[in-house]
């Protein structure tokens, strides 16, 4: 068997450990013993089976006054009432509660923290960044053989003097290619 | 540190750091454990494909969450040792797995309403450890110390470069 052969199959493999891995994870239930407490997915399609157990959830601020918060699962999205939420929050906000749920179906917040939207889009771009950064350094010393899959280039390539000499109409000189 | 510049930082800094001491640790392989600090993150393609929804089309218990676990990272990591050529399996294989490693121990960190952590461990063990809560993943601030460091250890190799490496 070929290399290549050899190395599609072992990824193969390996997505499938991965994916039973997933799948066993999935079908573990909430176990407040080891701190996995029920979560959004848990509590959203049935609340009425966690009234007097402690919960941790989010989700967006709706309303502010009491605190509702749009609890999503799934496809599915369902408001809860958050009560005793000691800090201020905005509509718009991401609260994170940990809490007991009532019999109402509201829950009780034993701590919680908001998080304003500005704070996740700066998450987000600056994890951008980072990924762009990364594959960048990834195609500059690490090439592509399809026979023995990646290897590291005996001289990385400089991609500005490289695109410079491009422009420049010189020859250029890739040991590697 | 939740976003993914700061575990890439942290990453490039204990790779940089480690490269005084090994010879072979090129610039090269520090962006292979910079890669490996992105690979618990892969659990963000619930994003794409929501965990429940996944469950429900699926018709069977499942949680990307998985991913983020030392078992999720370690089967993840084996995905990349295996795309590289053989003869640096090993290397690469140490390398994403530190990679990995700090981002699963910078996360344990991370500020939850619970007190409790992730089940890092997991499927070793399924505790939730407890968590300093010493950030939020939309916090700046670790950014920043990430990058401190980073630059540190950046002018640190640059000198010792000059020198000839010697201490």
């Amino acid at each position: 068997m070929g290399q290549a052969l050899q190395q599609a199959v072992a990824v193969v493999v390996l997505l499938g450990v991965l994916f039973g891995l997933c799948v066993w994870f999935g079908s573990l239930a909430p176990d407040p013993t080891v701190g996995a407490y029920p979560d959004a997915s848990d509590i959203g399609p049935s609340p009425a089976e966690y009234v007097g157990t402690d919960v941790e959830i989010g989700g967006r601020v709706v309303a502010t006054d009491p605190v509702v918060i749009e609890l999503s699962y799934g496809t599915a999205s369902r408001r809860v009432t958050v009560t005793d939420v000691s800090h201020p929050v905005a509509e718009g906000d991401t609260l994170r509660v940990f809490g007991t749920v009532r019999e109402s179906g509201a829950v009780r917040a034993t701590n919680s923290f908001a998080v304003s939207p500005a704070g996740a889009l700066y998450t987000y771009s600056i994890s951008f960044l980072a990924g762009l950064w990364v594959l960048a350094r990834l195609a500059t010393q690490w090439r592509f053989d399809p026979a023995r899959g990646l290897v590291r280039r005996t001289t990385p390539r400089r991609p500005v003097r490289w695109l410079r000499r491009r422009f420049a109409h010189e020859e250029v000189t890739d040991s590697d290619a | 540190m939740p976003d993914l510049l700061s575990h890439a930082l942290i990453a490039y800094a204990l790779a940089t750091a480690l490269s005084w001491r090994l010879r072979w640790l090129s610039p090269a392989y520090v962006t292979v454990a910079m890669a490996g600090a992105f690979v618990p993150d892969l659990v963000k393609i619930s994003l794409v494909v929501d965990s429940d929804v996944a469950a429900t089309a699926l018709g069977i218990p499942f949680e990307w969450s998985a991913l983020h676990t030392l078992g999720g990272s370690a089967v993840s990591v084996a995905v990349g040792v295996v795309l590289v050529t053989d003869r640096e399996r090993r290397r690469v294989a140490a390398l994403l797995g530190m990679g990995a490693a700090s981002h699963l121990l910078a996360d344990a960190f991370l500020l939850n309403p619970s007190g409790r952590s992730y089940a890092v461990l997991w499927p070793i063990s399924r505790l939730h450890p407890p968590t300093p809560g010493l950030y939020l993943s939309t916090d700046p601030e670790p950014t920043v110390v990430a990058a401190l460091v980073a630059l540190g250890v950046f002018v640190v190799s640059r000198i010792r470069d000059r020198t000839g490496g010697q201490e």
